[in-house]
């Protein structure tokens, strides 16, 4: 059993925006969708006094998926290893399940005119490597790990941020979102703010 | 305060390494740890993993290309270059960019009259536009003489020795490029205070300073990584001095420091204050380093020379520029005031303690050490006062800022810009800001030190009017002169002197002074302008009404581009130009497209034309191998000096300066006139230029004399930084374009709200030069009363439908006055402007003579990149 899960250390990122280029370009995804958004939150408080971050996301690979309840047709499945996967052959790109995630992390490509999103692409990452949107990133700040058994440095990583791990929060309840977020150094006020997009992870 | 003087290459295996990059393959490194781009193919290849350079950004990252059936259908970041698999966007979507259908595919010549919607293009062969151009340029060099021929270039990726090389083998002094507000400043103004160029050591430092520098989005690759590693594994300290807390540090910043632009130069200078009074700066350095402790005479402003004192062995005076420099041996001899004998001697005499600070008086004559002078200038910015000026808002953030650079084991403020952006581009008291930077690093010891801003000796003067001035050459990291390695490159450099040029810029002309001379033959006609791969009208020079009419003026313009611009459109003849690394370069990845050129063999092919003698190579390989062998040679030399490689970058020999020279039996010291840092600048104080840093206002400040701050009561401060564009480059790439579609200023909520301006709306920008529109994007990360706004927004994204604004729709510079100029450097004030704001009702103009390539894209084989709107137009 593995647990594939993306963690994003949000003190390094610096909102450059490889990872969604990155991303599309190794998929050839037409112009102007994007599977990784670079979401800027913030900055709150008044001048100077202010907190803000750069947040990328992508599928969430959520516990109780949203998407995977509103698909009409059951393209949209849950596979061994908890990644939430859609069949392009049974998909019908009706994009039920966009407006179904609370993510905002789902599209239906124009030109396949099937739904498609984030799946860590285990295609394109070699063995023991990291997925493109980690190799490019700038800063260095996501990393694909498996929690069942993370690699040194994301032990590390885990380990160091301590209480200072985030899930995305959503309105729709607790659909256990995957992706880890790191986030320790804000040393300015407005951080409870910040932190309003996320919930503690129980882990 | 005093640190260790170790100031020696740290041994090997000392730099403590930070986590690998997730973008090494886990498979194992190739042999050697090298660079896939070092072990180029036999020939092109059709599959498989191709290493090369990126030309996204001056910076040149390391990249692979995945090929599939001769066809680029990705590129990633190489891991074991500078930038340790990382690619930013720029890079990433170069591939988009390869085959996009808006590009140039082939040499076109204008059939109707400038000034025309439609220049009515008409297709040519490469011979036909060779031709025509050298009996153009033959005829016009014999008529009006080789000054009015001007080339030029925009950031020179990386032709740049040829666009010189041109202008050279004709005897033309005259080149038009952006170097007045890039990175010459910095140059000229290192190059004097220090004898060479500075770059900052991010990789190592222990205090990292970002001064008005978007380092992290100007050159996300190159230095992100290691920016970043030594923030999050090292502990390194992080200070963002800016007026936008939108600066992607500032949120991580130990202390985030505002300052209104253009008074940045008081803030130094108040840095310098708490450092001095509070005893944080290093004396050692200081003593031994600079010529601080140097006495300088209150009656002459001049240094006190030991020859002023009574007779000495003839070495009077400081010799005219370069031999002040070179002649080591008959440099005069300047007096310090030793503590222990309480009495003015000979700088570096045996057992001399000298005196950092204080008045003395020396047989008579009044004299202040040079550092004296400089702490009383500082004294005029305690931080209170700095606070006020500079709008920082609190006094006691500008001393924990100090405290926190000056105590650090190691500081970088990047004072030399190595990597370009920065402050210098666009103040027009520009000298003595850098002058106050330098200044600072000089005080707490941080330059030549790991973790500081490091020297390269061996590269210096790069302009060229400093060498027409008869020297100084390239040296040996031991400070002989060597033969010129950038006249090898470049050709001989012209004895007249460029148009206009500025007192401590020679060789550079001023870029305005040669589009007001294209446009009224005055002080003498410009006729002519070759220009490869650069966007005067539309990207970078200042006041573009006079660029336009200079440019419609012209008998005869070339340009050579990726796409056609602004400038290019009111060309009479437009040239194709190859996408490094794909089709350019000393291996390119792929075989040119259509008709493209590298800019290499359209410089190659032009010369041969004209002067066959300055362009002896048969082909460009053989060009290429020449270049390798030349400049190989070099590289080799200085490595065999004590430059050790580091991740395929050349490291610098600390230590240089206190090697011993045989002829003197003294330390070699710094190639500046002193031989030290230079506190006191001899060469500024020859030109008659105030040779201790001090401030004054910008030319248009809100706090200086005159009306104009009542009429345009907010600061603009024009080129920010956006990530994914390079200058006016990329906007017409939908990857790119999609991130940051709209032309957009940024404004604090408040200011925005006392004139009526409505987020996300369109809005007039004014200065009393000219007013564009722009959206407006307002947020509380901006000091209140600053405006600020990236340029370039010429271009159209066909496949996204977003418009291009041409020259006169959104484009910065239109704002940019080009009355005043900083008086030593020639800089243009873009970056400290007073402006004005009021909504608009209508959108800007669109450029109404786009064109969208002339290559039918089916015949490429590339990736097609499709039309889609983008599903929600999102504001940044």
């Amino acid at each position: 059993m593995s647990r594939q899960t993306l963690i994003v250390d949000l003190d390094r990122c610096i909102g450059c925006h490889s990872c969604t280029v990155a991303c599309l370009v190794a998929h050839t995804a037409p112009a102007g969708i994007r599977r990784i958004v670079v979401h800027k939150i913030g900055p709150f408080g008044s001048f100077p006094e202010l907190a803000m971050h750069y947040l990328p996301v992508m599928c969430q690979h959520c516990r109780k998926p949203p998407c995977l309840e509103a698909c009409p047709t059951g393209a949209t499945r849950k596979n061994e290893d908890g990644r939430v996967l859609i069949d392009p052959d049974d998909c019908n790109g009706c994009g039920d399940c966009v407006e179904a995630c609370p993510f905002g992390a789902r599209y239906v490509n124009p030109e396949r005119l099937v739904a498609e999103s984030c799946d860590y692409c285990v295609d394109l990452t070699p063995e023991g490597g990291q997925p493109p949107c980690a190799a490019t990133c700038a800063a260095g700040a996501i990393r694909l790990c498996d929690l069942d058994e993370p690699d040194p440095v994301s032990s590390r990583w885990l380990k160091d941020a301590g209480e200072s791990r985030f899930r995305l929060a959503s309105d729709g309840g607790d659909i256990g979102p995957r992706s880890v977020y790191l986030m320790k150094r804000q040393p300015w006020a407005g951080r409870e703010k910040i932190s309003a997009a996320f919930q503690k992870t129980g882990e | 305060m005093t640190k260790p003087t170790e100031t020696t290459s740290i041994p090997p295996g000392s730099e403590k390494q930070g986590r690998p990059h997730p973008g090494a393959p886990a498979s194992g490194p190739p042999p050697g740890n090298l660079p896939l781009f070092m072990q180029p193919p036999e020939g092109f290849v059709t599959e498989g993993v191709v290493g090369g350079r990126c030309y996204g950004c001056h910076t040149q990252c390391g990249l692979r290309a995945h090929l599939a059936g001769g066809t680029v259908v990705r590129v990633e970041g190489e891991p074991f270059f500078r930038n340790m698999g990382a690619l930013c966007p720029k890079g990433l979507a170069s591939v988009a960019k390869l085959y996009a259908p808006d590009r140039l595919n082939y040499p076109m010549k204008r059939t109707r009259p400038k000034g025309e919607k439609d220049p009515g293009w008409v297709r040519i062969s490469w011979e036909e536009a060779l031709d025509t151009i050298a009996a153009r340029l033959k005829e016009i060099q014999e008529k009006h003489g080789a000054r009015a021929i001007a080339s030029g270039q925009g950031t020179g990726r990386f032709s740049v020795e040829l666009y010189a090389r041109l202008k050279n083998c004709i005897g033309s002094p005259n080149a038009i490029h952006p170097g007045h507000m890039c990175r010459g400043p910095m140059a000229a103004t290192t190059c004097l205070t220090v004898g060479h160029h500075l770059r900052a050591d991010f990789d190592r430092s222990a205090c990292l300073v970002f001064w008005g520098r978007n380092e992290p989005w100007a050159h996300p690759a190159f230095n992100g990584p290691h920016i970043i590693e030594n923030i999050m594994e090292r502990g390194a300290r992080l200070i963002v001095v800016d007026p936008r807390f939108e600066h992607p540090l500032a949120h991580k910043a130990d202390i985030f420091l505002p300052v209104r632009p253009g008074s940045d130069g008081a803030l130094m200078l108040s840095w310098i204050h708490v450092i001095l009074e509070e005893s944080l700066y290093d004396e050692a350095f200081l003593k031994n380093h600079t010529n601080g402790p140097f006495l300088v005479r209150e009656d002459t402003g001049d240094l006190l020379l030991e020859s002023d004192l009574g007779p000495s062995d003839g070495k009077g005076a400081f010799l005219p520029f370069p031999a002040c420099i070179e002649d080591r041996a008959n440099r005069p001899v300047c007096m310090v005031w030793d503590r222990i004998t309480q009495s003015a001697r000979p700088a570096g005499a045996e057992g001399v303690d000298p005196q950092l600070f204080g008045s003395h008086t020396v047989n008579g004559i009044r004299c202040r050490t040079a550092l004296e002078l400089l702490r009383q200038e500082a004294s005029k910015y305690p931080p209170e006062k700095a606070a006020e000026i500079c709008w920082t808002g609190s006094a006691e953030k500008i001393r924990a800022a100090a405290r926190m650079f000056a105590t650090s084991s190691s500081a970088c403020l990047d004072a030399g810009s190595f990597g370009i952006q920065g402050l210098e581009g666009g103040h027009t008291n520009t000298f003595q800001l850098l002058r106050a930077c330098l200044c600072l690093d000089a005080v707490t010891g941080n330059i030549n030190r790991p973790g500081g801003d490091c020297g390269l000796p061996h590269w210096r003067w790069i302009t060229g009017g400093w060498k027409r001035q008869g020297g100084p050459r390239t040296m040996t990291p031991w400070g002989a002169p060597d033969d010129d390695l950038s006249v090898k490159l470049e050709g001989p450099h012209p004895q007249a002197p460029a148009l206009g040029e500025y007192p401590l810029q020679p060789g550079l002309p001023s870029m305005i002074g040669c589009f007001n001379a294209m446009k009224t033959g005055k002080p003498y006609p410009i006729k002519a302008y070759v220009k490869v791969q650069g966007n005067p009208l539309g990207g970078w020079c200042e006041d573009q009404a006079t660029v336009r009419e200079g440019l419609l003026a012209l008998d005869f313009l070339v340009d050579m581009d990726l796409h056609l611009t602004p400038t290019g459109h009111l060309a009479d003849i437009v040239l194709p130009a190859g996408l490094g690394p794909f089709e350019r370069g000393e291996h390119p990845i792929i075989e040119p497209l259509y008709e493209r050129w590298s800019d290499e063999r359209f410089y190659i092919e032009l010369g041969k034309r004209l002067a066959p003698q300055w362009w002896p190579w048969p082909d460009e390989a053989a060009y290429w191998k020449w270049r390798k062998d030349t400049a190989g040679k070099e590289c080799g030399e200085a490595a065999a000096a004590g430059f050790k490689i580091e991740r395929g970058m050349p490291a610098p020999p600390l230590n240089y300066f206190e090697k011993m020279d045989d002829r003197t039996g003294r330390a070699v010291g710094f190639p500046t006139p002193t031989g030290k840092i230079e506190i006191f600048s001899q060469i500024a104080h020859a030109h008659h230029i105030a040779p201790i840093a001090c401030y004054a206002e910008p030319h248009q400040s809100p706090v200086g004399p005159g009306d104009l701050k009542t009429h345009f009561p907010l600061v603009l401060t024009t080129g920010a930084r956006l990530p994914v564009y390079y200058h006016s480059e990329h906007r017409s790439s939908p990857y790119q374009r999609a991130l940051f579609p709209h032309p957009q200023f940024e404004i604090h909520p408040d200011t925005a709200k006392t004139y009526g301006i409505e987020p996300g709306k369109w809005a007039w920008i004014e200065t009393q030069t000219g007013r564009i529109r722009m959206k407006a994007c307002t947020t509380p990360g901006i000091l209140p009363g600053v405006v600020s706004m990236a340029h370039g927004w010429w271009q159209g994204c066909p496949s996204l439908a977003l418009p291009g604004y041409g020259w006169d729709g959104a484009n910065a510079n239109l704002l940019c006055e080009s009355d005043v100029h900083d008086p030593d450097l020639g800089v243009p004030g873009v970056r400290s402007q007073l402006c004005r704001v009021y909504p608009a009702d209508t959108e800007p103009s669109v450029w109404e003579a786009p064109f969208y390539g002339n290559g039918i894209p089916e015949d490429c084989g590339g990736q097609q990149w499709e039309t889609v709107k983008p599903s929600s137009e999102e504001e940044r």
